[in-house]
């Protein structure tokens, strides 16, 4: 009777979520969540997890019925030949957790109207072109349509219904990317720059570079004119592989090639800062060393600033940096080398106590120890680089080999006076 | 509110199209709307419909409306009102707080103020058949002239004069295209010797079929020693005039580059390729040779001329031949920033490729030198068909 009565009540609310069973315990506690009998126990799940009661502990339990019998009572309650009704049904069980009964149910409002805007929604399709079509498919049509300027019905039709079905957060990052560019495109400069500076708020880093450069740019010009200074592509006169480049001069930042100069200018700015800093380093690097490194990190970060606007065009000087790095240890190399040779040549000269000989082969090995892990330093620093830095790559390769038979025979005549 | 933007707009078109005064009488327009309008003119090739948004748009109260200035500019530069142009560049910088930008408006301000001002004779151009006669002339005794950057010494006082004139002239144009304007603090000697057995006497290290060479060493006492040897006469006894317009900027040249790059190597292609773009007239037989070159299949590859370290290796002509179009090629499709910092990167030690890829910000491609080649390639076949077209046989150069 009380099963009933709970369940009227939950009808009444007919929209509500379904509601959670109530156990009062005989010292006056009460917790609330899906309650299962078991072995002379009451076991409740709550949000933090299950709590267990001896059922001998339980004043009461007040049962509330489950979604799947709301959803039940609640179709029993409509037509079912109404479209519009089994949607609402559909709705409550999507919102209660019931997806296969939800499916099943816009299935049904389908068959009866093919159109039906809400179900088809809820099953992820929106209408574009005349026609129904999921989202993947939609974003490939919106971003079609931004390329081909057709931007006022992107933003006015196929957006916004894009947006009512959209729930995928890489998707719904598409979407607001494919909106700024078109905004931007629209000459909505204001709008734009916001857009951008929200996508650089919430984007992966590697993404996020560049909608801050965007916005910066668009903060910096509001009027949307940008001033080509040179040919753009850089390439295009010197290799004349684009018969239309941009010339030098005031262009308006709608054009998607003008965004273009505009972000590798803005690369090109985090490149020479680099270079200044990769100067100062150089200058550095025989008094201060702990300083020149310091520099070709931050280096290094205007760099990663400038990959992540315009791919791989800091890479020569990653290069350089990597190739400077390799002389600085190669010279350390060369120091530790000789420290061996002329240890090498004192083996050979003197007559030496097993103690002594001992230690000298311990110091030889240190100092090969030493050369071996420069000799992996470059390989790590020069690895990245295979087709620029071959040699450096071959020769430490090769140095390694040696050191490595060397430390092998150190290393038995140690084990050997032990 | 009465009129919308594009209304405005229209009115003042209207007012212009219609011959109103334009000062004063036409409605300001919105910023951003007018000078996008301008701009998509502007790149539709309608210069005169870009001027006049872009005047209309001056007027506008709205923040940033100055900035159609540099589109009145533009419109202006096309249309080849070049005065007028510079001007509309100066009202740009005079309000233009962006050093990038101001640069660029400068820019183009000094090369409207060039296009309209007379291109200035140079070398023996100037020089008459007397003239010539008198600078064949040989005096017992040894003059000197001395400019800012030269100490002349020739047997022939109006010779002197005229190289030490010509040698300043040589030199501010090598400097601005190596040096970017940059100045020149050193001095150099320029000895004009009689004739070639003269000049082979006391140029020891220079070539045995040279007419000219330069030296750049540093002398017993620790000072540099900058030194271009020339000769007067040629084997006829006759003053060449190829020495005021050929020998003296391309040892000068050699001379700015050898300070240029420091102990750095500077591949010999690209060398006397610059030595021979600083020359002051065209070499049009040496464009013809590159071209026959290139299309009987016997010039070297590029990547092989710029590793060449001396040209009795291969034909000299058509090595100097396709060093100068190599040259000249890269002069004419670079801006003159790009230009010196390509010539930065290979005094670093970079090939030309990677110099070439550092100085436009392109990341690195392999393809690069290869799509560069064809590029220059098929550039010296179009120079070389055009001479040929204009049947060029009876220019001397």
């Amino acid at each position: 009777m009380n099963r009933v009565l709970a369940l009227l009540t939950a009808l009444a609310l007919l929209a509500a979520p379904a509601g959670a069973d109530r156990v009062l315990l005989k010292d006056g506690r009460t917790f609330e969540g899906k309650v299962t009998e078991a072995d002379g126990n009451v076991l409740i799940e709550v949000s933090y997890g299950t709590v267990k009661f001896p059922a001998a502990q339980v004043e009461s339990i007040e049962r509330m019925p489950t979604a799947d019998e709301v959803l039940q009572w609640q179709l029993g309650q409509i037509d079912r030949s109404d479209p519009d009704a089994l949607c609402q049904a559909a709705e409550w069980a999507r919102d209660n957790h019931l997806t296969k009964q939800a499916d099943e149910l816009l299935t049904d409002v389908l068959s009866i109207d093919p159109n039906h805007l809400r179900a088809r929604n809820l099953l992820g399709y929106l209408r574009a072109d005349g026609k129904w079509m999921e989202v993947p498919e939609a974003m490939d049509l919106a971003a079609a349509r931004l390329e081909a300027g057709k931007c006022e019905p992107l933003l006015c039709e196929l957006l916004p219904a894009i947006r009512e079905v959209v729930d995928d957060p890489r998707q719904l990052a598409r979407l607001k990317d494919i909106e700024a560019h078109g905004r931007l495109r629209l000459g909505q400069f204001g709008l734009a720059r916001k857009a951008f500076a929200e996508l650089a708020a919430t984007a992966a880093p590697s993404d996020a570079a560049k909608y801050k450069a965007i916005a910066q740019i668009l903060t910096r010009y509001p009027e949307g004119m940008y001033v080509i200074r040179e040919t753009y592509p850089a390439t295009a006169m010197l290799l004349s592989a684009n018969p239309s480049p941009l010339k030098p001069g005031p262009a308006s930042l709608s054009r998607p090639e003008v965004l273009a100069a505009a972000l590798r200018d803005h690369a090109k700015a985090e490149v020479a800062r680099g270079r200044d800093l990769m100067n100062q380093a150089r200058g550095l690097a025989k008094t201060e060393p702990e300083a020149a490194k310091a520099r070709y990190e931050l280096a290094g970060e205007c760099f990663d600033a400038a990959d992540a606007i315009v791919p791989r065009i800091a890479r020569s000087y990653r290069v350089e940096i990597a190739r400077r790095q390799v002389e600085a240890i190669t010279d350390g190399i060369k120091v530790e080398a000789q420290k061996f040779d002329l240890l090498k040549e004192e083996l050979g000269k003197r007559n030496l106590s097993p103690i002594a000989y001992r230690d000298l082969l311990t110091r030889m090995l240190r100092t090969l120890n030493n050369i071996r892990s420069d000799l992996n330093a470059v390989l790590r620093l020069a690895e990245p680089f295979e087709r620029e830095l071959i040699l450096e790559i071959t020769d430490a390769k090769g140095e390694l080999q040696t050191i490595n038979a060397l430390r092998d025979v150190l290393t038995e005549q140690l084990n050997a006076l032990r | 509110m009465p009129f919308d933007s594009r209304t405005i707009l229209a009115l003042c078109l209207l007012a212009a199209v219609i011959g109103l005064p334009a000062r004063g009488a036409d409605p300001p327009v919105p910023a951003v709307e007018g000078i996008q309008q301008g701009l998509t003119a502007l790149s539709e090739g309608d210069g005169r419909l870009a001027e006049q948004i872009a005047l209309a748009v001056t007027r506008s109260p709205d923040r940033g409306a100055w900035r159609a200035w540099l589109i009145v500019a533009t419109a202006r530069e096309r249309l080849g009102r070049k005065d007028e142009a510079a001007d509309a560049y100066r009202e740009f910088m005079s309000r233009c707080a962006d050093p990038g930008e101001r640069a660029y408006a400068a820019g183009c301000a000094r090369r409207c103020d060039r296009a309209k001002a007379a291109p200035a004779a140079d070398g023996s151009r100037r020089l008459t058949d007397d003239d010539l006669a008198r600078l064949a002339e040989v005096a017992d005794q040894t003059f000197t002239e001395s400019s800012e950057h030269f100490v002349v010494r020739a047997r022939n006082a109006e010779l002197a004069r005229i190289v030490a004139r010509q040698a300043e002239a040589d030199l501010e144009r090598i400097c601005g295209t190596l040096l970017g304007g940059q100045a020149y603090p050193h001095t150099v000697d320029i000895h004009i010797w009689t004739d070639v057995a003269e000049y082979r006497r006391h140029a020891t290290s220079a070539a045995e079929w040279s007419g000219g060479s330069y030296r750049l060493a540093r002398g017993e006492d620790g000072f540099m020693i900058r030194r271009i040897d020339l000769t007067q006469l040629d084997a006829q006894r006759r003053f060449d005039p190829a020495v005021l317009d050929r020998v003296l900027p391309h040892e000068m040249c050699h001379l700015v580059i050898g300070e240029l790059f420091g102990g750095a190597h500077c591949p010999l292609a690209i060398n006397e390729g610059l030595a021979m773009m600083a020359e002051a007239t065209t070499h049009n037989g040496r464009i013809r040779l590159a071209g026959a070159a290139v299309a009987t299949g016997a010039a070297t590859d590029l990547s092989a001329l710029l590793r060449l370290g001396r040209c009795d290796d291969v034909n000299p002509d058509v090595f100097y031949a396709l060093s100068y179009s190599l040259m000249a090629f890269l002069h004419s499709r670079l801006t003159a920033g790009q230009f010196r910092e390509t010539l930065g990167h290979l005094k670093d030690g970079l090939a030309l490729d990677e110099a070439l890829q550092r100085a436009l910000y392109e990341p690195p491609n392999e393809e690069f030198l290869a799509s560069l080649e064809r590029s220059w390639r098929a550039e010296v076949l179009r120079q070389s068909q055009f001479l040929q077209a204009l049947d060029v046989a009876a220019i001397p150069y």
